[in-house]
């Protein structure tokens, strides 16, 4: 009786183990399409063509800037290595704040620009009251998040 | 109604996304616990019928069948009769025993 | 572990807990939801919108504990032959997938005012969403079966199978760029959350874990119930055939 239940937990544990591996190989054979967006590094070692992508980052502090149509933005999407510019015409998330995530779905322009057809806010782990914040702010302890929320370049990024 | 009431239930103009959620989370808790309790008292009601229709005879014949055991929804499941010959089983009936 | 194998013994032991778990999620689910709604701080970026944190995050919690328990009520089930695990798969099941939807549709309707949209294929979104079609997949295939031993073993080898995905939407998070920001409670160096919002999660988390244990006894004992009806109505026909 010992000897079946043992045998079939072996079998259980080599089986978990086998698929354990094999989803594994899978999904890093898979890495570069369950990788949502590319950071602005990644487009420079590795550029996209016209294909249709995501680039994520920060918006830079200071890039924003309005056109005088009144719907379309120009900003600068940054790593802690490379940026790009974006313009994009359309309403942006609420969240979208210099500074903070951002991703933005789109082509590459012949001219180096990154035309949006989406804009998406990506927000960090961090969660606070206003006041607390603000404090940090005001103390100079207010770490921004990191770029992409990840290094990003860490592997081949995507 | 007044001004904080007005101000709480705006959700800093994010109202629908907020009450949405806590609405469905509560239709959503609740119909899976009512659902729960009527399957439980459904069921619960036929096995009362079945056992009084069941005169003695029949009673014990299932018991027979489910491992021996008469105490209270300690019939063996029938999803592992059979299979599960042995160390539980030898648990049962010392229980069935004890209950007897 | 076979001592609760006695579904009498069980029995027994749940009728104990079920109203203390009950008497329990009640009083968590006030004391969480005045905290959540009433005396917690706005985050200084998402304003209102934290606070669907506090239903959407429990709620992925167990949806992720749930499968968990199950693939190891299944891997009971394989390798001990234990009669109460399948029970226990069985009766866990749609309070998972209620869990799942729950957090798929609030993290939607978080996702769209911040995000910016409903629904994005990043690797988080969808190893969740997969997690919803394992639930009812499961559900689907116990009840397949005409046979029920055959039904369960092939509802534990499903469990066991899908028990891949649980470490996926995890880790999906930090292995993958997402659109879903990082853990925030359960990670390397501690939560990134002020204890005044972490409160009231803990505690909206606490309820949702003790009215799962209430209504998974209650869904067990049901589960009981329908397995001795059937053998009372087996021993019936077999008594007039």
């Amino acid at each position: 009786m010992m000897t079946r239940k043992k045998r079939r937990l072996y079998l259980l544990g080599i089986a978990m183990l086998g698929l354990g591996t094999a989803t594994a190989l899978t999904l890093s054979a898979f890495e570069e399409n369950v990788a949502y967006f590319f950071s602005p590094s990644d487009l420079q070692a590795k550029p996209p063509g016209d294909r249709l992508i995501r680039v994520g980052g920060l918006v830079e502090a200071g890039s924003v800037s309005k056109q005088g149509d009144g719907i379309t933005t120009d900003f600068v999407i940054a790593d802690h290595a490379a940026t790009v510019r974006v313009t994009f015409s359309g309403a942006l998330p609420d969240l979208f704040r210099e500074g903070q995530g951002v991703l933005a779905e789109g082509r590459m322009r012949p001219d180096g620009v990154f035309q949006a057809r989406e804009i998406l806010a990506k927000h960090d782990e961090n969660y606070m009251p206003k006041e607390v914040a603000d404090a940090l702010k005001k103390s100079g302890q207010f770490r921004p998040e990191s770029p992409g929320s990840k290094p990003a370049a860490g592997n081949g990024g995507v | 109604m007044s001004e904080t009431m007005k101000e709480f239930l705006a959700m800093g103009g994010y109202a629908p996304y907020v009450w949405g959620s806590y609405g469905l989370a509560l239709v959503l808790l609740l119909v899976l616990l009512v659902a729960s309790v009527a399957g439980l008292r459904s069921r619960e009601r036929t096995l009362a019928a079945l056992e009084a229709a069941n005169p003695r005879r029949r009673r014990r014949k299932a018991d027979a069948a489910a491992g021996g055991d008469g105490g209270e929804g300690a019939a063996m499941l029938p999803m592992t009769g059979g299979r599960s010959k042995g160390g539980q089983n030898d648990g049962t009936d010392a229980d069935a025993g004890g209950g007897e | 572990m076979h001592r609760f194998a006695n579904p009498a013994r069980f029995l027994r032991l749940a009728t104990i807990i079920l109203p203390w778990a009950a008497l329990l999620s009640v009083g968590l689910f006030i004391a969480g939801l005045w905290l959540a709604l009433f005396n917690s701080p706005g985050d200084y970026q998402q304003g209102d919108t934290v606070r669907i944190m506090y239903v959407h995050v429990p709620a992925a919690w167990m949806s992720m504990f749930t499968y968990s328990s199950m693939a190891v009520a299944a891997a009971c089930a394989l390798v001990w032959r234990h009669p109460l695990a399948e029970v226990y798969a069985r009766a866990a099941a749609p309070i998972g997938a209620g869990f799942t939807l729950l957090c798929l549709v609030t993290g939607s309707l978080w996702g769209e005012p911040m995000w910016g949209t409903w629904w994005v294929w990043d690797a988080r979104l969808t190893s969740v969403l997969i997690l919803f079609f394992l639930y009812l997949g499961f559900m689907a295939l116990v009840n397949a079966f005409d046979d029920p031993v055959r039904a369960n073993r092939a509802g534990s080898i499903l469990l066991l199978v899908g028990a891949v995905n649980v470490p996926i939407i995890k880790f999906s998070v930090d292995w993958w760029n997402t659109l879903h920001q990082p853990a925030s409670v359960f990670r390397m160096g501690g939560p990134t959350i002020h204890p005044d919002m972490l409160w009231p999660l803990l505690l909206m988390a606490l309820a949702f874990q003790t009215y799962f244990v209430a209504v998974v006894i209650l869904r067990m004992r049901a589960e009981l119930a329908d397995a001795k009806i059937q053998t009372l109505r087996m021993a019936r026909a077999s008594a007039q055939g």
